[in-house]
């Protein structure tokens, strides 16, 4: 049945398919489908290799060498995690613009408002996916091979490119997959930098045109993207098949010379000060100018509904993992275990399809609903899942729930199940050993997956946008609306918040990820 | 009176290639001890979590008592089972310290306390009753866990691997000290081990778990000196597989449905030729510490295993053999594995 419910908005996409779609589809692929397929591949190819540079690069510097800030820099890295893209994208729009820091600091006149700028901007933002996979998997399993490599006689200068790299590749590839569902689903930094892909393509065709069937026909294809990228990630992981030295084995930390650490002080520096040092700053000195104009009791309310909706969807997904990974130990059936499966899916789907995916059944449902109501009980009420925020949970819920779900899976098989039995076979009852066993023991898990969700859907914006009740704002749509009203500055009062809040899980990951 | 009578019980798991258990009959009589011996995978473990309840079988009866705890319609819940159970990894509740470990399964008893006190007691750990289970040693921790399974009083202790995860001495100590805690306390106990020393030790009865059945159920005693098959027998040491013609020349006329064997410490070797002996050479010879492990080759038919002490052991390149006819053990050709 869960199954079923989270799969509404992919069935639903689907099912439309065979619909057909509206007037304008003609119009859209004589005109309009080339340029969202060239951009989005645009943006996958430099975007992301801009990623990979900024990511794998300095993983292996922090992990290999010694060199002045290397502590700092190790964690500074992660920073721009804490920044949702399209904030970033602002901060570069006024960083470039005229009368700019750029402009009038250096007085350089550069246009970033373009397909250019845009993977500069995602991939400033995104590459921290890469640079955390990888410089785990150095820290923690590469230390052996590395070791008997240089007993072998491979020279420092090649140590990367012949052992490390090829070692870490299912490290890279994992956070490289992530990267690319991110350039893909983006919808905020993509609008705002007026490149036609397929997420603005599908908000365009539904507010713009009018025609959610060709938006659904978007959503497909724009899913076909995104199944290959799935299908190519299987498809590597199960090729890898290496055998990793154990993580005692850990590699020794070598000082090079003196240039060579300023090369990697100054190179390493680079990734935190473009998806970092710069949006934050250019946000700050934003929000010094307008803090006394947007500070007021409307933006406390919008800062209410925020956490409000983040904190909804942070228990709901908390409470469903928690539910999937615990009915399947009870149940004692791979049913529940195959649902858990499907259900932690809606991750990989971006942000656009679920909201389409639930507004098309959603409508049909409220408005059967309605006239049931008024058929058999005389009642008129109004939508119950479009515009409203059950909807909203919903769709949150949908495309969180892994978010959520991986920390408290991790946590359940580190406490192990026979813990569980023990509780059992000394004729416990289900709540106490749910109360008194499983949560205390699960703590760290239920938390860091609460935080997860909680700052993601804080930084959500292209479901919020579409599914959010009317008149209901939240940081990331306030900040969303200044920038369309071209009002950009005063969006930073907003994104200081979200950025402020986004840095916990930052810091949790480092925590946990660091040596 | 049986504590626990199965019938029947069949488990396999969907992805697995057959059954791990297939229609197992067992019987566990009042203040026994059974251990349960077999190699890594027979399904010894599933065997103790299908009478515990924490898996379900596909077919067969579980009586527990005499009261009936699972067939094809019922399954009475590992909660109600009134079964103690100690894992091997001990599954202590980390975030609870010893005193409230031993304690969590009799949380309405009316004299917990004293109930838990008198455990700690018995299991020697009073001193470490505030303690939390990761500042205890492993054979203390294996004493929390047996403290926690005896306090709600259960009717059959299921103890599963208990002494795998300790080191040489202290495993032996804590193996003594629970087994007798065992026997006071007159529980009916069923182990699963895969070292054959726990189970001749302290076991009762042993029955041997291979390809997912009881291929043979008895006293130590009778498992070796009358193994019913191969597997069985080889489980105690080295055998030698025996030609018929090597057999007929030691006085026993061979069946065509049967196979021979001996053990490898059954073949005494010597440097004088004694009567009925048979010449044989030396291939090699490997040294033990209290025995020398030597291959021999009789000529044109057959290579034996002889295990034979230092002090024994001939130093010539050919020696005599001699095999006492009793020592022959036969079995059906169908029972070897």
């Amino acid at each position: 049945m869960l199954a079923v419910v989270l799969s509404v908005p992919i069935l639903t996409i689907l099912v439309n398919l065979f619909a057909g779609p509206g007037e304008s589809w003609g119009h859209i692929v004589d005109h309009l489908l080339g340029d969202y397929i060239a951009n989005s591949l645009f943006l996958v190819v430099v975007g992301g290799g801009l990623a990979l540079l900024f990511g794998v690069i300095p993983a292996w510097a922090v992990s290999r060498y010694a060199f002045p800030f290397r502590r700092w820099l190790e964690w500074a890295l992660v920073l721009p995690m804490a920044i949702p893209n399209y904030l970033t994208a602002y901060a570069y729009a006024g960083v470039f613009d005229y009368g700019g820091a750029v402009d009038s600091l250096l007085g350089l006149k550069i246009d970033v408002m373009n397909r250019w700028g845009l993977a500069l901007v995602l991939s400033a933002s995104l590459y921290p996916y890469v640079y955390v996979t990888t410089r785990s998997f150095f820290i923690t399993q590469s230390g052996a091979q590395v070791n008997a490599a240089l007993l072998l006689g491979v020279r420092e200068s090649t140590l990367f490119q012949r052992i490390a790299l090829p070692l870490a590749r299912p490290a890279v590839a994992a956070g490289m997959f992530l990267v690319l569902m991110e350039i893909l689903s983006d919808y905020g930094a993509t609008y705002h930098y007026g490149v036609s892909t397929f997420t603005t393509g599908i908000f365009r065709t539904w507010f713009g045109l009018g025609e959610p069937d060709t938006s659904v026909y978007l959503s497909a294809i724009l899913c076909v993207f995104v199944l290959i990228l799935i299908l190519l990630e299987r498809y590597q992981r199960r090729r890898k098949g290496y055998v990793f030295g154990s993580s005692e084995s850990q590699m020794v930390r070598v000082s090079p010379a003196r240039f060579w650490k300023v090369v990697l002080t100054v190179g390493c520096s680079i990734p935190v000060f473009l998806g970092f040092l710069m949006p934050f700053g250019q946000m700050v000195y934003w929000a010094k100018l307008t803090a006394a104009t947007v500070w007021n009791d409307e933006f406390i309310s919008f800062i209410g509904y925020t956490f409000l909706l983040a904190g909804l969807s942070a228990l709901l997904c908390v409470g469903v993992s928690y539910g999937l990974i615990y009915g399947s130990r009870w149940s004692r059936s791979d049913g529940v275990a195959l649902v858990s499966k499907f259900a932690t899916m809606g991750y990989s789907v971006p942000g656009v399809i679920i909201a389409v995916g639930i507004l098309i059944p959603g409508l049909l449902f409220d408005r059967w609903l309605i006239r049931m109501a008024d058929h058999l009980m005389g009642w008129q009420m109004g939508f119950l899942i479009n515009g409203t925020i059950i909807g909203l949970l919903f769709a949150y819920g949908v495309r969180f729930l892994a978010v959520s779900f991986n920390p408290i899976e991790a946590s359940a098989n580190k406490i192990g199940r026979n813990v569980g039995y023990a509780g059992q076979v000394l004729g416990i009852s289900k709540w106490r050993r749910t109360v008194e066993i499983n949560l205390p023991l699960l703590k760290k898990g239920l938390l860091g997956g609460a935080l997860l969700v909680f700052v993601d859907v804080m930084k959500e914006l292209p479901i919020t946008l579409l599914l959010k009740p009317y008149g209901v704002m939240t940081l990331a749509t306030k900040a969303y609306e200044y920038a369309s009203d071209e009002r950009i500055a005063e969006s930073a009062l907003p994104s200081l918040v979200i950025i402020a809040v986004g840095l916990l899980p930052v810091i949790l990951i480092n925590h946990l990820t660091r040596r | 009176m049986s504590v626990l009578t199965i019938r029947a019980l069949t488990k396999s798991y969907k992805y697995g290639t057959g059954p791990v258990l297939a229609g197992i009959d067992f019987d566990l009589k009042e203040q026994e001890v059974c251990a349960i011996v077999g190699a890594s995978g027979s399904g010894k473990s599933t065997f103790l979590k299908l009478i515990a309840g924490l898996e379900t079988p596909d077919s067969g009866t579980i009586e527990l008592g005499g009261t009936l705890v699972s067939d094809e319609r019922l399954f009475v819940p590992p909660e109600k089972r009134k079964v103690g159970f100690v894992f091997q990894d001990f599954a202590l509740f980390p975030h609870l310290t010893v005193e409230q470990n031993v304690g969590f399964g009799i949380a309405k008893a009316p004299h917990k306390q004293d109930r838990v006190a008198e455990l700690l007691h018995v299991v020697g750990l009073v001193r470490h009753a505030s303690k939390y289970p990761r500042e205890l040693s492993g054979g203390e921790q294996q004493r929390v866990a047996l403290a926690r399974t005896l306090a709600p009083e259960p009717t059959l202790l299921l103890m599963d691997e208990p002494f795998s995860n300790l080191d040489g001495g202290i495993k032996k100590e804590i193996r003594g000290f629970v087994f007798d805690i065992i026997r006071r306390t007159g529980l009916s106990c069923v182990f699963v081990t895969h070292d054959l020393d726990d189970a001749m030790v302290y076991a009762d009865t042993i029955a041997i778990l291979n390809r997912a059945r009881f291929e043979q159920q008895g006293s130590p005693r009778a498992l070796y000196t009358q193994p019913h098959s191969a597997y069985v027998a080889s489980l105690f040491g080295d055998i030698n597989f025996l030609a018929s013609e090597f057999v007929q020349q030691l006085g026993i006329t061979p069946r065509k449905t049967n196979q021979y064997t001996v053990r490898a410490t059954d073949v005494k070797c010597s440097a004088e030729r004694e009567r009925d002996a048979i010449p044989a050479t030396i291939v090699s010879r490997t040294f033990l510490g209290s025995h020398f492990e030597l291959d021999v080759q009789i000529e044109g038919l057959q290579a034996l295993k002889a295990l034979v002490s230092v002090e024994s052991a001939p130093e010539n390149h050919v020696v005599y053999i001699t095999i006492n006819k009793d020592r022959i053990i036969s079995f059906e050709k169908d029972s070897v594995s």
